[in-house]
């Protein structure tokens, strides 16, 4: 099983509250990963 | 692991310690490290459009079926637009001078200050259409006022006869003379109000025959009949628009409620339960629930009831005022008499000016022909000031003809609901006390006010106020409170103070919807979680990630 692959979960498995949380997680994840991300002509070699 | 949320929670865990911790120092550390992010981003971005589009199903999975009623809202409007015209075409309060509505064309053309030149002529046109509607096409000859009501009138009719409605050459006119006579306005109100009193027989007859139509075509007895049957359509209607969960849905997709409060655990529904639902009751049991929201029902039509009481306490805190003294202590009181001395001033008054008129009008001071220019000036003024006289004097006709309907049902034991009756029968005088109760010359707050209290007099649901007593202080609000207490309702006094009321109303409708919605075939949390998926899909949207 690929773990990493959102069709390997039973998403009705989860209560309506976790569904909700699920994306409220991701949505702040995807934020977090935009701010770590570095601009690189700021830098030299 | 098959918990997705589960999975993510860690995964996303582990994900940020290893983006926090890679080197990026170089521009090749950075590269690796933004190379790494983006590989994340994809795989998140793709595990968010899937959730969202399964969150979106299950959403929609949710939306109830359309209650189907069989009652139709539209039909009952329709009737009882009907008969509420029926009810004003009976009101035995009032004459055929409310019914035409002449008081309100009085109050209005008293507030032409309000208004621009156009609306004037509207409101003239309102009197001259009023004429017609019962056959009677007033000419220039019917206007004899003063010289100057004629001289303007003359210019009016004209352009309204000629149906071209441009008014401008009235302007003209209007301007000419209101430099000598700036009373004009109201000179042209005592020429209709005279007008209509001389026609008062086709006017009464008139109604008659809207009264006689009025009541075959809608099957009324009378007018008791009529409040009857109205009840009735009101009872009919309020049971069919009565909130419905789909409603209470609506609501909560629009923001208008906040779903959350409503859930379990949250202070509002905490706070609601506390206030009004005794600690006895078992709030988990459907029966027990059904019987307390049923009274909690009826508190919310009392609440509101009462609440429209206090917005009028001043209006009928005025009104006690100013009759409170004029109760009849004993049947062996002298009648009352102030209206027909008036009438009696002014006809003697009127007469006096005719007098005056029919010199202008012929030409001839007396027995001879005017001796000069001066004579002319001088019965003019003596008219313009005699009719200025007569202007003061309606201000008290007005004041004693409603004292007088007053004084016909005035006794220690008048009724709210009795005063409710005679301001709503009586638009023109129910518009002056508002200004004095509520200190306000607006003529937009009066007329809201009027409308508001309007509603109010027609409620059907309205009983408190059917047997509260004006000229008797009672504390409303413990009655009220006691009222329920017995009804197994926590309810205190303090909960029913004006500031508090709005609260409580809302702590009801929340107990209320819960119940609502327990019964029903959704439930809270579905209800919850479609809001929030509204919120996604709108965000979501916003971002351009959902078309």
């Amino acid at each position: 099983m690929k773990n990493e692959e959102i069709i390997d979960f039973d998403l009705s498995r989860l209560s309506l509250s976790d569904l909700i949380e699920a994306y409220e997680e991701i949505e702040e994840f995807l934020h977090f990963l935009n701010d770590q991300r570095i601009e690189e002509d700021d830098l030299d070699e | 692991m098959n918990n997705f949320l589960d999975f993510i929670k860690k995964d996303i865990e582990a994900k940020k310690t290893l983006v926090s911790t890679m080197p990026s120092r170089t521009k090749t550390n950075v590269k690796k490290l933004n190379q790494t992010i983006d590989n994340i981003e994809d795989k998140y971005i793709n595990y968010k459009t899937s959730l969202v589009n399964y969150l979106l199903a299950k959403s929609r999975s949710f939306t109830l079926k359309d209650d189907v009623s069989d009652v139709n809202t539209d039909k009952l409007n329709e009737k009882i637009i009907n008969l509420e015209h029926v009810k004003f075409l009976l009101n035995p309060t009032n004459t055929y001078f409310e019914k035409m509505g002449f008081d309100t064309l009085l109050y209005q053309i008293n507030n032409y200050t309000t208004f621009n030149f156009d609306s004037l002529n509207d409101i003239i046109n309102g009197f001259l259409d009023k004429f017609q509607l019962v056959g009677i096409a007033l000419t220039k000859d019917d206007f004899h006022y003063t010289c100057y009501v004629h001289e303007y009138m003359t210019a009016f009719l004209d352009v309204r006869n000629k149906k071209t409605k441009n008014y401008d050459k009235v302007g003209e006119v209007f301007e000419q003379i209101y430099w000598i006579n700036p009373e004009l306005i109201e000179h042209i109100e005592l020429n209709f109000r005279k007008l209509i009193k001389i026609n008062e027989k086709r006017f009464s007859n008139y109604i008659l025959e809207l009264q006689k139509d009025a009541m075959r075509d809608n099957n009324v007895e009378n007018y008791n009949d009529c409040i009857e049957k109205l009840k009735s359509l009101y009872i009919d209607l309020n049971l069919a628009k009565k909130e419905t969960v789909n409603d209470i849905i609506a609501l909560a997709r629009k923001g208008d409620i906040d779903i959350e409060q409503l859930r379990e655990g949250s202070k509002a529904r905490i706070n609601a339960y506390n206030t009004l639902v005794p600690t006895e009751v078992d709030t988990s049991n459907e029966k027990e629930m059904v019987k307390v929201c049923n009274v909690l029902e009826k508190l919310k039509i009392n609440i509101e009831e009462y609440n429209n009481y206090l917005e009028f306490l001043p209006l009928f805190n005025e009104f006690r005022d100013e009759y409170i003294n004029l109760v009849p202590k004993d049947d062996n009181e002298v009648p009352y008499k102030g209206l027909k001395e008036v009438v009696e001033k002014i006809n003697s008054k009127e007469n006096e000016l005719e007098r005056i008129n029919k010199k202008i009008f012929s030409g001839k001071p007396g027995f001879f022909e005017f001796k000069s220019d001066n004579d002319l000036k001088h019965l003019k003024a003596e008219s313009v000031l005699k009719a200025k006289e007569l202007y003061k004097l309606y201000k008290t006709y007005d004041e004693e003809y409603f004292k007088a309907k007053v004084m016909s049902t005035l006794s220690n034991t008048l009724t709210i609901m009795d005063v409710l009756n005679l301001y709503y029968s009586f638009d023109y005088f129910k518009k002056l006390a508002i200004a004095k109760a509520y200190d306000t010359n607006s003529f937009e707050e009066i007329s809201k006010y009027s409308e508001d209290f309007d509603l109010f007099a027609m409620n059907t649901t309205n009983i408190i106020v059917s047997g509260l007593p004006l000229f008797d202080e009672r504390n409303i609000a413990r009655i009220i409170a006691n009222k329920y207490n017995l009804n197994s309702i926590k309810l205190t006094e303090e909960a029913l103070d004006e500031d508090n009321l709005t609260n409580l109303l809302n702590q009801i409708l929340l107990i209320l919807r819960i119940n609502k919605i327990e019964n029903s075939k959704t439930t809270i949390e579905k209800i919850w979680f479609m809001c929030k998926v509204d919120k996604i899909v709108s965000n979501e949207r916003k971002n351009g990630n959902l078309l």
